[in-house]
């Protein structure tokens, strides 16, 4: 089954970021530490939610490790938890070249010596793939 | 914004996987379907480290997933006579014929994903990503 390979590439690949990622070295914080530094609207709970695509309880937790870490804090702005904003400390954003640096690593690592037209051919079938599934 | 590659990876391997449990509604879990192949594939001799270790699944999830085939019955673990420490799990008449039915499924689905690409942008799609799995495995601890 093609989602084996598809599975198995994924944790490979988190297993690799994991190792230039500063602490706690998971995919789940640096797409958390990304999403909150591009956004140009407040980041929610509930966004974090849509965008990690991961249950709610999962992501709550993750928030709070972040939050114990000092990597960001959490504005209460109504008494929903979904609604609470995410914002970045100092400390979290003193930390996003670290992020970039060790994704820009991974993909080196990944492609090593492949020409762009393979990659480009790759990804072109990858969203090919994508684009087949989704109507069923 | 830089979305991580392991993103597409999941995204697919999601969707494929919500179309094909869709058709095997008794198999609510990817893995179950995965396991009941590696038996059928004689991949192993059948036991729950082995699965581990094809599948990269945690032991003890997959002690709870062959717990879940052996409960409805799609397949039976017995004690290897030789090594009294192992057990070993095979396919019951149903774990048979829930295989059979897997493999119309994924054959249908793979049709699907195929759609509209050629033999020659298969055939690149899967040599790159054999190598970027071994640019990976390389350079991992």
């Amino acid at each position: 089954m093609i989602a084996n390979d598809l599975r198995r590439m994924s944790k490979l690949y988190i297993k690799a970021l994991g190792q230039f990622l500063p602490p706690p070295h998971s995919e789940f914080m640096a797409e958390t530490m990304l999403l909150v530094a591009c956004s140009k609207t407040p980041v929610t709970v509930e966004r974090l939610i849509y965008h990690l695509e991961n249950d709610k309880r999962t992501v709550i937790k993750l928030l709070e490790e972040l939050v114990t870490i000092g990597y960001v804090s959490v504005i209460k702005v109504s008494s929903v938890k979904k609604d609470d904003q995410i914002v970045l400390t100092e400390i979290g954003r003193q930390l996003l070249p670290q992020i970039q640096e060790a994704i820009t690593l991974t993909e080196q690592r990944l492609k090593g010596k492949f020409k762009e037209i393979d990659l480009k051919a790759f990804t072109d079938t990858l969203l090919r793939m994508e684009n087949n599934l989704k109507p069923y | 914004m830089q979305f991580l590659l392991s993103k597409k990876f999941q995204r697919l391997t999601r969707l494929y996987h919500t179309i094909i449990a869709r058709d095997l509604p008794e198999l609510p879990f990817d893995n179950l379907i995965e396991i009941l192949l590696v038996i059928h594939q004689r991949l192993t001799n059948n036991t729950h480290t082995q699965f581990a270790e094809i599948l990269n699944l945690d032991k003890s999830r997959v002690s709870i997933h062959v717990e879940y085939l052996n409960t409805h019955g799609f397949t039976k673990t017995e004690i290897n006579p030789e090594d009294q420490r192992q057990h070993l799990t095979f396919l019951t008449p149903k774990g048979e014929a829930a295989v059979a039915k897997i493999e119309e499924v994924i054959a249908r689905v793979n049709k699907v994903i195929n759609q509209d690409l050629s033999l020659v942008q298969l055939n690149i799609f899967y040599t790159v990503i054999r190598q970027m799995e071994h640019n990976l495995l390389t350079n991992l601890d």
